[in-house]
């Protein structure tokens, strides 16, 4: 008791204040008196963020607060639909910054990432973010890749924007929508893995013409790129319009023998492919396709390679809500075979969104997906 | 140059056939060349035809696999719904309450159901029960539409959007909302019509399809039903409010109505032990004289003096019998009787009252019979219930007349025992029956105006056999008999 570097727990209790009290309790009983530098939090909606704050600030007197919300959560082997999940790093040779900002221009993001890793000394680093509904993407690309170069270690949550729910964030006293991070510093060790399952199907294309925002396509093989869906589906295409089924097919861009996947969000009325990420054109495509077997068994595979008989101290998830309407009941089981390999000795929290941003190992860049299980895998030490 | 020459110098046709020779090898190469690239066209123009297949593959793939998707979507989303009518039906089925009722249908309810605005507009007031999401001049759109069209809207059960856009007359009236999709719904209050329930700009991808009308109209018979509970059980409540607003009324009546009886009949109880206990003393001295006087102690007596003493000891015995009933009675209703109930073998009490009994019943050649076990324990003051069967007894030979007969039975019955005294009299009439155990209740027959009595006995039994906490009553038949039946409870 008390001598655990880091902690996690999770509470279901109904009123926000006592969930707080919950958690801290577990957390302190793990380990004990010791100062706390990071309190990541997720937490679902209907929990009050103001709450979460102040209660934290009393029970648990962290350096830094870092809280999400998302529409389900990760704790161990089970999926949360209800409930708020923490994990919490002791001072332990780590160092975090922490930064908030509203809205994301390239210059305001180069700079609050650059004057954060400036202060960061330690060897090992790696980033932590939160995208809410208004933030643009390719700007905070852009100002990342500038202030941090390519060869970074760079997860991220990112969130649409939904009906009638605010993504909200809590990054110590500020409880705002927008772009959260958190820097991390250390001796530990960190990997990381992305979790696909899609097969390509069908002839391959070319993306021809891409917006200048660089999330449309607007040409594929020098036709309106919805034509691409029509091909496939004939007569059913205004179906598929109409009921949003572009998010089963995403469109599969070739990279060193894998495929980024990318989200189709909508086809627009000049049948131009509404979607999330950093397009280029002239790359080679296909449309992809998912079954609950595929994505069970490429989890079961990639967390096998990386398991290896090492284990880790935490795994922090970012899973694809895209994925989980692919899975149905079987997203369960994703989690339960996940915690499974990972083992007793490995704590597991995460949360879902609706696209992930995490390093490339192939082309040492940041790449958005948006149907990939992404994970961080954490152990303390000096390696 | 050298090898030119020496070409040069051989036969021309020699040189001819080496030309002709290269020309066939090159004919027979060229057409090897030309094969090979046929084939190779061919190859390509399979793995076209196969990688076209493979594409009309994948075709067959997608589509069979979105129609699969839809399909599972739209079980998913019945059973979505099932749930939520489930859940909503489930928290709100014991409400009964109007405003508790309508306070369950939130914005996520409405969500839930696939649609982001609702309105529920009372009928015929058109007051604004509840509002989700809705502007004001929305509202007052729905209530014009509401007024115009509410015959079409009363008799169907669902009213979508669709009904109304291409209605000229209405456009006005639509204004902002003629661009949303809705959906409205008369909820019934038993026979009227108690709102209109309307739910508007769907969220789902598909739109509104027959599944959310269904689910609507599910909804508002449901409320409609909740409603016509509420209605009930409030009309219930008033009704139950009233009646026991009577009860305590009447209750307090007879409670004062109890008071006043006990206290008269305290006053009753009084009076007449007073009365009877004044009365007592000087009737002694007078016995003791009358006796003294009828024994001819004070010396001889003139025999019509005599005859008239006589009938004056004999009623003074009777006054002397009735004080003394009256004065039990007064002291039993009083509790000034300390009552020792005891296990008691009531067929040894019996068996000494019949021992009693036995010179009259002789004299009167009446049949005495006693229908008992050898032996029954029950719980009784041994002094009282010897008391009631002395009284019942001597009531039964009274009544019954020459060569009669009378029985004692007694028989245990479950956790009592009822013990009976029959006679073969001349019997009661059912009024009778009712007030024989009324204090100085006489009944009204010939017989009974010959034998003797006071009208205290059997009331002196009743009020006995009551302190006992027991029952007696009495069933009889003019001309064939009467018997008594009382119960005293078995000593286990």
């Amino acid at each position: 008791m008390g001598k655990e570097k880091l902690a996690i727990a999770f509470s279901q209790n109904y009123d926000t204040d006592s969930a707080i009290k919950m958690i801290s309790r577990n957390i302190k009983s793990s380990l004990g008196t010791q100062p706390i530098s990071l309190a990541l939090l997720f937490f679902t909606p209907r929990y009050q963020p103001m709450f979460i704050k102040e209660t934290l600030s009393i029970t648990l007197k962290s350096e830094n607060i870092f809280a999400i919300q998302s529409p389900l959560l990760i704790f161990q082997n089970k999926i949360i639909k209800r409930g708020i999940v923490c994990c919490c790093l002791t001072k332990n040779n780590i160092s975090v910054k922490s930064s908030f900002i509203k809205k994301t221009d390239v210059t305001d993001v180069e700079f609050l990432f650059k004057k954060n890793i400036i202060s960061l000394k330690e060897k090992q680093r790696f980033l932590i973010s939160s995208l809410g509904p208004q933030i643009n993407v390719y700007n905070y690309l852009r100002g990342l890749s500038l202030a941090v170069g390519r060869n970074f270690n760079v997860f991220g949550a990112g969130f649409l924007k939904k009906y009638g729910i605010k993504n909200f964030l809590v990054v110590n006293n500020t409880i705002e929508e927008g772009l959260g991070s958190i820097i991390l510093g250390g001796k530990f060790n960190i990997d990381n893995i992305k979790v696909g399952g899609f097969i390509p199907l069908g002839k391959k294309f070319t993306i021809t013409k891409v917006a200048l925002e660089k999330n449309r396509i607007i040409e594929i093989d020098k036709k309106p790129a919805g034509l691409i869906y029509k091909k496939y589906l004939g007569d059913k295409f205004d179906l598929f319009k109409k009921t949003s089924m572009c998010s089963f097919y995403p469109i599969g861009i070739k990279n060193n023998g894998n495929y980024n996947l990318i989200h189709i969000i909508d086809i627009l009325r000049d049948d131009s492919l509404f979607c999330i990420g950093n397009i280029k054109e002239k790359t080679e495509a296909h449309i992809m396709i998912a079954t609950q077997e595929t994505l069970l068994k490429e989890v079961k595979n990639a967390v096998r390679y990386i398991k290896n008989d090492f284990d880790y101290d935490v795994a922090i998830i970012f899973n694809s809500l895209a994925r989980r309407k692919i899975l149905k009941n079987n997203a369960d089981k994703e989690i339960q075979n996940l915690k499974g390999i990972l083992g007793e000795k490995t704590k597991v929290i995460g949360l879902y969104c609706d696209y992930q941003i995490f390093p490339s190992d192939y082309i040492k860049e940041f790449t958005i997906g948006n149907y990939f299980l992404s994970m961080i895998l954490l152990k303390y030490g000096d390696y | 140059m050298g090898i030119i020459k020496l070409i040069l110098q051989l036969n021309p046709y020699i040189l001819l056939g080496c030309a002709l020779g290269i020309i066939i090898f090159l004919v027979f190469y060229l057409l090897s060349k030309l094969q090979k690239i046929k084939l190779l066209n061919d190859n390509i123009s399979q793995l076209y035809r196969e990688l076209q297949e493979l594409d009309n593959q994948a075709k067959l793939i997608i589509q069979s696999d979105m129609e699969l998707k839809l399909y599972q979507e739209d079980v998913e989303d019945k059973l979505k719904k099932l749930t939520l009518l489930r859940t909503l039906i489930s928290s709100s089925i014991s409400i009964l309450d109007e405003e508790e009722l309508f306070s369950k249908i939130d914005e996520e309810l409405i969500n839930n159901l696939g649609f982001k605005k609702s309105l529920l507009i009372l009928y015929p007031t058109k007051e604004t029960k509840l509002n989700i999401n809705f502007t004001s001049s929305q509202i007052e759109g729905f209530k014009d539409l509401i007024t115009h069209s509410f015959e079409l809207i009363k008799t169907s059960s669902v009213t979508s959007y669709k009904t109304f856009v291409h209605k000229e007359e209405l456009k006005e009236s639509l204004g902002e909302i003629v661009n949303q999709d809705f959906l409205l719904a008369p909820i019934r209050m038993g026979k009227n019509i108690y709102g209109i329930f309307i739910l508007a700009n769907c969220i789902l991808p598909r739109g509104v399809t027959a599944a959310e009308e269904e689910i609507f109209y599910i909804i508002c018979m449901y409320l409609g039903q909740c409603l016509d509970n509420i209605k009930l059980f409030e009309s219930l409540y008033k009704a139950s409010e009233e009646l026991e607003s009577k009860v305590k009324e009447k209750t307090f009546q007879l409670k004062k109505s109890l008071d006043e009886i006990k206290a008269i009949s305290k006053l009753k109880s009084e009076f007449i032990s007073g009365v009877s206990h004044e009365l007592r003393t000087p009737l002694t001295s007078i016995k003791g004289f009358s006796s003294l006087l009828v024994a001819e102690k004070f010396g001889t007596l003139p025999e019509e003096a005599k005859e008239r003493l006589k009938k004056i000891d004999t009623n003074v015995d009777k006054l002397v019998n009735m004080v003394n009933t009256l004065l039990d009675i007064s002291r039993i209703e009083s509790k000034k009787v300390e009552i020792k109930i005891t296990p008691t073998n009531i067929v040894k009490i019996i068996k000494d009252v019949k021992d009693f009994f036995m010179p009259q019943v002789n004299s009167k050649n009446i049949n005495l019979v006693l229908n008992t076990p050898n032996y029954l324990d029950v719980y009784a003051d041994n002094n009282l219930i010897e008391r009631v069967f002395i009284n019942i007894i001597n009531n039964a030979i009274k009544f019954t007349p020459q060569g009669g007969t009378i029985t004692v039975g007694c028989t245990p019955k479950d956790t009592h025992a009822l013990i009976s005294v029959s006679d073969t009299g001349c019997g009661m009439t059912k009024v009778d029956c009712e007030k024989i155990f009324q204090e100085f209740y006489r009944a009204d027959n010939a017989l009974n105006k010959k034998v003797q009595g006071t009208g205290l006995g059997l009331s002196l039994v009743k009020k006995i056999i009551d302190t006992h906490g027991e029952n007696i009553w009495v069933e009889s038949e003019l001309n064939k008999g009467t018997t008594f039946y009382f119960t005293l409870k078995l000593v286990k």
